[in-house]
């Protein structure tokens, strides 16, 4: 097992070379400027850019809360659903794409066209090794991904870490507060609410100076300051001046529905088309913790959460250009809910769950390695027959060439299929 | 508790007033006070929970974030909390008015970690105190509010021995929040942290203002400066009261140490530094104000402000630092005409806004 990376990827193989070479070539160029550019003090030479194109670019939205996976993807073929749901089923005969067994949300409407063209997988009863219904301790684990170590690295950090060369900007969180797990750890990389908030203030155009007074006293300033917030202000300065296309690209934020999610995805789209270099990209979304008022077709939060859903997502693909290609995205929650409904027309908290993956690489249409015994009763759980590892890791290893066991720290993937070339 | 938590608004203001009441109070006195406070029971779900499905979303975050914390209780002990909280009731349809329904109350026996009741009466509000009671002088519990204010005070994990000892306070106490900050004062962990512990958004906001001497009036329209400045909170990472999810907002620096953050503050900084905004029912220093005297050299003035602002005096780093930001030399001798008091005068007090030693405190 010397690269068995490349052994899975097949003919990709030699292109994922190619792609490597050119850009250490890349590097090497990029170096050379920088050095003939630089004015002044070494240190300058930090805000030479470091932009190298991404080959592949991952989406990791969120859905916070714990999204309802039954109601999403709704396992219609198994009546032990429509037993434990008697008020908030949705019925055989509104589902949208059905097969046999599975068939989507009516208000996942807007995804059927990128459904119907094989670009959107959905993995069903997946979720942790072990039932965690906790939201705050169950994000840190599934985002954290690496149960042995008490070390708070985030699998997003290790993955961006496994690439041969390395730029603040190769992983951006979309989110103005605190950045999220799987972006935490050694690796510096960006968080922003927004294209327009990713700048320093007073670089400005009154700062005439050549040689960027701001960013010169800047770089002062914090030259010594090696805490966290050292590295988080040195990540700025470089991500800044690397940033400069992205404030360029078009705002078609119009298209993407009027909710968080929209805005957020319209963002990430402008990131993606500056073409800087940004390889990982995290969304979060956060209101699908539906204990009350999940409702029906004609009422409730989940008519509401799945339509903003599937048109952001709709939107955010078809938004992409030329970058269309490179981008896969994947959709999960940091666990399920109960099978069986509440009296208040909502789910406590469960367990297994279905993700979303959908765009670049993806083979299409549903999977399950086993459909699970929902159970009856109020306890009755969706048990988790595939870990959400299996399938990062399929993405992992088929987009980016790393190893899964080097972004999933002892942990031995099962085959899904959800990934072309996996 | 977000303040814009679906028709929690209708209770939230007053739930504010009930922590701001009880937060130098007894801890089992605050538990009461919150979790069985309407505005409680609308944000998780215990407003509308009853007997034939108790609602485990209080009863869960009861015991994983008020009290013990998580991986001390079971998921048994969550259908036991989740039990004992029914009856708590509001009217979310037409009055919004809180009222205890026995009709909803689970009746039968509970049991949460070594707290059991009979709970025989379908008026459960006496089980829910001493429920309440029982949490509330837990060892876990102890351990945790401990743990947390040695964050917010101290410094991200804590000396074991200091979290150890505020417990042991808290616990001898009956739960007191007054002695245990006390204690917490007098530590010598506490005393060598001064300069350590990271500002939040709000800390920078409200040391940042505080240090330039602005003066805030009441406000008289929407665009006035009280109005904004909850606004301005956001653009650094986090709004006031906005706080989306019921684990409140991270007590922790390194949350705060973002990319994010830092361009957040930037930006703050510096246009608190111009005075530009917000602009009204605000007054800020004038630039001539910060001059310590009608003519002194460069680097006297960058020592002046760095005793105002950063309360010590100024490095090496910080005088270069301000020198390259508004490009002047440090024996440059500065009046109130000089380019560095009029249009440069944003840049170089900026500086001394975004230094390291004042994202600390």
């Amino acid at each position: 097992m010397t690269s068995p990376v490349y052994q899975t990827l097949g003919e990709a193989c030699c292109e994922e070379f190619a792609v490597v070479s050119r850009r250490s070539l890349l590097r090497g160029a990029l170096a050379l400027g920088g050095a003939t550019t630089m004015v002044g003090s070494a240190v300058v030479s930090a805000s030479a850019s470091s932009v190298v194109p991404a080959t592949s670019v991952l989406v990791v939205l969120s859905l916070r809360g714990a999204a309802d996976g039954l109601s999403l993807v709704v396992p219609h073929g198994d009546q032990a659903y429509y037993d434990a749901r008697p008020r908030i089923a949705i019925p055989q005969d509104k589902l949208l794409a059905a097969d046999a067994f599975f068939g989507l949300h009516p208000n996942l409407a807007p995804l059927l066209p990128l459904w119907n063209a094989g670009k959107v997988a959905a993995v069903h009863a997946t979720g942790l090794p072990a039932p965690n219904r906790s939201h705050f301790s169950a994000m840190e684990e599934l985002e954290d991904a690496d149960p042995g170590s008490s070390k708070r690295v985030g699998w997003l950090n290790r993955l961006v870490g496994t690439r041969d060369h390395h730029s603040p900007l190769q992983g951006v969180g979309v989110v103005s507060g605190p950045p999220p797990t799987e972006l935490v750890g050694p690796v510096p990389l960006m968080t922003v609410g927004s294209v327009d908030d990713m700048a320093v203030a007073g670089d400005d155009q009154y700062d005439t100076d050549p040689a960027g007074k701001r960013r010169r006293s800047l770089e002062t300033l914090w030259g010594d300051d090696h805490s966290p917030l050292g590295r988080a202000m040195r990540a700025t300065l470089q991500a800044t001046t690397d940033f400069t296309p992205v404030r360029s690209t078009s705002d078609n934020s119009a298209a993407y529905g009027d909710s968080d999610l929209g805005r957020a995805l319209s963002e990430v789209a402008r990131v993606i088309r500056g073409d800087v270099g940004v390889e990982v990209l995290t969304v979060d979304q956060g209101d699908w913790d539906m204990h009350t008022g999940l409702g029906t077709l004609e009422w409730g939060q989940m008519i509401k959460n799945a339509g903003d859903l599937a048109t952001a997502v709709a939107a955010f693909f078809g938004d992409l250009g030329p970058q269309t290609d490179k981008v896969t995205l994947v959709a999960l929650s940091e666990f399920g809910r109960r099978v069986a409904e509440n009296d208040n027309y909502g789910l406590d908290h469960g367990y297994g769950n279905v993700m979303f993956v959908a765009g670049a690489g993806v083979n299409g249409g549903y999977r399950c390695a086993s459909w699970p015994d929902l159970g009856t009763g109020l306890d009755a759980d969706v048990t988790v027959t595939t870990d959400y590892r299996s399938v990062l890791a399929e993405i992992v290893a088929s987009r980016f060439g790393s190893s899964p066991s080097a972004v999933f720290p002892g942990f031995t993937p099962e085959s899904v299929g959800v990934m072309q070339g996996a | 508790m977000p303040v814009f938590a679906d028709g929690v608004y209708t209770w939230r203001k007053r739930y504010g007033d009930v922590i701001r009441a009880h937060a130098l109070d007894s801890f089992e006195s605050l538990l009461w006070a919150a979790v069985t406070h309407p505005a409680m029971g609308i944000y998780l779900d215990n407003a509308v929970s009853d007997k034939d499905h108790p609602n485990e979303n209080l009863g869960r975050e009861l015991l994983e974030l008020h009290t013990v914390g998580v991986g001390n209780y079971t998921e048994s002990d969550v259908k036991s909390s989740a039990r004992i909280l029914t009856g708590w009731r509001v009217d979310e349809w037409n009055t919004w008015a809180a009222a205890y329904d026995p009709t909803a109350h689970w009746v039968g026996h509970v049991k949460v970690g070594s707290f059991r009741a009979p709970n025989g009466s379908s008026d459960g509000r006496k089980v829910t105190r001493d429920y309440l009671r029982y949490l509330a002088h837990h060892p876990d519990t102890a351990h945790r509010i401990a743990s947390r204010l040695a964050t917010v005070f101290v410094q991200d994990d804590p000396p074991r021995d200091l979290v150890r000892h505020l417990a042991k306070v808290y616990l001898d106490t009956g739960t007191q929040i007054r002695p245990v900050l006390r204690a917490l004062v007098d530590s010598k962990p506490f005393r060598a942290s001064v300069g350590e512990k990271i500002r939040d958004p709000e800390g920078d906001l409200v040391a940042t203002y505080r240090l330039i001497g602005v003066t805030i009036k009441k406000p008289t329209t929407r665009d006035s400066a009280p109005h904004q400045i909850i606004w301005q909170a956001s653009s650094i990472g986090q709004g006031v009261g906005e706080w989306p999810r019921p684990d409140g907002q991270p007590v922790d620096g390194a949350s705060w140490a973002s990319p994010a953050r830092m361009m957040g503050s930037m930006s703050f900084h510096y246009g608190a530094s111009g005075g530009w905004w917000p602009s009204k029912d605000i007054h800020y220093r004038t630039p001539p104000s910060w001059l310590p005297k009608d003519t002194t050299p460069f680097k006297v003035l960058v020592d002046h402000l760095s005793q105002q602002i950063l309360h010590r005096h100024s490095t090496d780093t910080l005088l270069k630092a301000c020198c390259q930001a508004v490009a002047a030399k440090p024996m440059d001798q500065i009046d109130q005409d000089h380019p560095v008091m009029r249009w440069l005068f944003p840049r170089l007090l900026t500086t001394v806004l975004d230094s390291p030693a004042h994202f600390r405190r």
